[in-house]
């Protein structure tokens, strides 16, 4: 029987990863022109499965590369979970960094980005997104960061014919990223949708009472020397 | 120049294993199917909805319980039929058809059956393919040829009484599409608790996006437009903390589309998707279904809470 309650919460926090960004930020150490980095990220909302609740198991791939020393890389990503159900999930966006963390002031990461989803029978989405994140340089080994990724729908309305109510998903994370300038290891804490209500949604969540929904996420990133030119 | 092979390759691995697996289906996620070799009824020691039923109905009449198989697509499709006492029913009788949740089988359902049998009405449930005793896997078309089938043998088998459809939850989506499919006028009244609006409604409410419910399911279950096309009375019943099937987006556009004569509904305050006949208690509970049944419901929609 958990089994079987196992797979339709599983559907259902498939749906929910599917929209709201299920990977970690994915290049917190700004990157030399040219450098390279690819990282693979795991996890997902906190769900019932069965009679507990664990983060879903969600993976994503990432591929980085530095276009202006330290200011700027390209970001590329691809939802492999999503995958794995017929549904291609890639995103592509920048990194901007107009300055890096000095001793307590922390630096600035902007990254808009575009996500487009399709499941290849006419189905397609395509979805913008800003994430805004605070930088921490504790160590040359750690770093802390915090920021808000801002998810847009600018549908007026569903597909079901009811109004659209939701323009704006707002998803507050929190996360360390720790390790060398080549391998690094990264826990996050995200919290999806905080001003909504994780309610009247087929699926068990853990939230913050009738709000939001919890997520875990572990990355790791691997990030070559800087490429010879 | 290695590095770039290198980052491909990953790539590549990656795409390709993704794409070989890809032919993966959500859709058979919907049901939470269980198969027994005989039901328990009130021995039952699983989970049971709305359990306390039991003791609620122990000294009430007690239903005299036939089991019966139906042919459905090739499958079997096992049900209980819970009549007073042994007597034929007649084409002049009223008879309840229970279409039950996602959950397990008829068990799970069992002191619901027990509420639907103390209106005063015999009561036929079935469990769709896949469910409890009844063979096969269950599929949305599955159900609903089940769900026909169940129709059907009540007018060949149960000399053709006036049918009140009651369904509950995913039981919304088979009883949406008899009732609309039922020319021959055999189903009197129906009754949806806790309905689903559409399946693209379930995929929608979870992302909070407009997500087209392809990119989760080949389903495409869509109560809200069958029921343009049934005229018959209807009695909705719904919770205001229903925490899988949110009222506003899933019931209402129901109630709101129904062309035919309302019957009434039910606001369960506080009320979550498993609880409304407690909320609602289960002697008002019997009493709003057997008005209703007797076409002798209020007009207006009620609000009812603990």
């Amino acid at each position: 029987m958990k089994r079987l309650n196992a797979k339709t919460v599983l559907l259902l926090s498939t749906i929910v990863m599917i929209i709201t960004n299920c990977s970690t930020i994915r290049q917190i150490r700004p990157l030399e022109k040219g450098q390279q980095s690819v990282s693979f990220s795991v996890g997902g909302p906190v769900t019932e499965v069965g009679s507990v609740y664990i983060p879903l198991p969600l993976m994503s791939f990432g591929y980085n590369r530095g276009l202006i020393d330290n200011t700027l890389d390209l970001e590329t990503g691809l939802h492999v979970t999503q995958l794995l159900y017929g549904i291609l999930d890639v995103e592509v966006g920048v990194n901007f960094r107009p300055f890096q963390s000095k001793a307590w002031q922390p630096g600035l990461i902007i990254s808009p980005k575009l996500f487009f989803m399709t499941d290849f029978s006419g189905g397609a989405r395509l979805y913008p997104d800003l994430c805004l994140t605070g930088f921490w340089k504790l160590h040359e080994k750690v770093y802390l960061f915090t920021g808000l990724e801002n998810w847009f729908e600018f549908s007026s309305t569903r597909d079901d014919g009811l109004e659209q109510k939701n323009h704006w998903l707002l998803v507050p994370y929190i996360g360390t990223n720790i390790g060398s300038q080549r391998w690094q290891f990264q826990f996050e804490t995200r919290v999806y949708t905080p001003n909504l209500k994780n309610t009247g949604r087929a699926t068990k969540n853990i939230g913050f009472g009738e709000y939001g929904v919890l997520g875990f996420f572990l990355g790791v990133n691997f990030t070559p020397g800087k490429e010879k030119k | 120049m290695r590095i770039k092979l290198r980052l491909l390759s990953y790539f590549g691995v990656t795409l390709l294993c993704s794409l070989i697996f890809s032919c993966l289906s959500l859709d058979p996620f919907l049901f939470k199917d269980q198969k027994v070799d005989a039901y328990l009824l009130d021995e039952y020691t699983g989970f049971r909805e709305c359990a306390s039923a039991i003791e609620f109905l122990k000294d009430s009449v007690q239903p005299v319980i036939d089991e019966i198989s139906l042919m459905s697509g090739g499958e079997t499709i096992y049900g209980l039929l819970l009549r007073h006492d042994t007597t034929e029913i007649t084409q002049n009788d009223t008879l309840i058809l229970y279409f039950h949740g996602t959950s397990d089988h008829i068990d799970r359902y069992w002191p619901r059956t027990k509420l639907l049998f103390a209106t005063g009405f015999p009561v036929f449930v079935i469990d769709y393919r896949g469910y409890g005793k009844s063979t096969g896997e269950p599929t949305e078309e599955g159900c609903n040829e089940d769900g026909k089938q169940a129709l059907a043998y009540i007018a060949s088998n149960l000399n053709n009484p006036r049918v009140i459809l009651y369904a509950f939850s995913l039981g919304s989506l088979p009883g949406c599409a008899v009732a609309a499919a039922d020319a021959k006028g055999q189903i009197k009244q129906l009754v949806l608790e806790a309905p689903i609006g559409s399946v693209a409604t379930l995929v929608q409410d979870a992302s909070y996006l407009n997500l087209p419910g392809s990119f989760v399911t080949t389903f495409t279950g869509n109560n809200a437009e069958r029921i343009k096309s049934v005229s018959i009375p209807l009695f909705w019943i719904h919770g205001t903390k229903d925490e899988t099937l949110n009222r506003e987006t899933n019931g209402l556009p129901i109630w709101q589309n129904h062309p035919g004569k309302k019957g009434y509904y039910i606001i369960a305050h506080e009320s979550t998707h498993r609880e409304n006949p407690i909320t609602i208690g289960y002697s008002r509970y019997i009493k709003c279904l057997r008005d209703f049944i007797r076409d002798n419901s209020p007009k207006d929609p009620i609000m009812i809470s603990k």
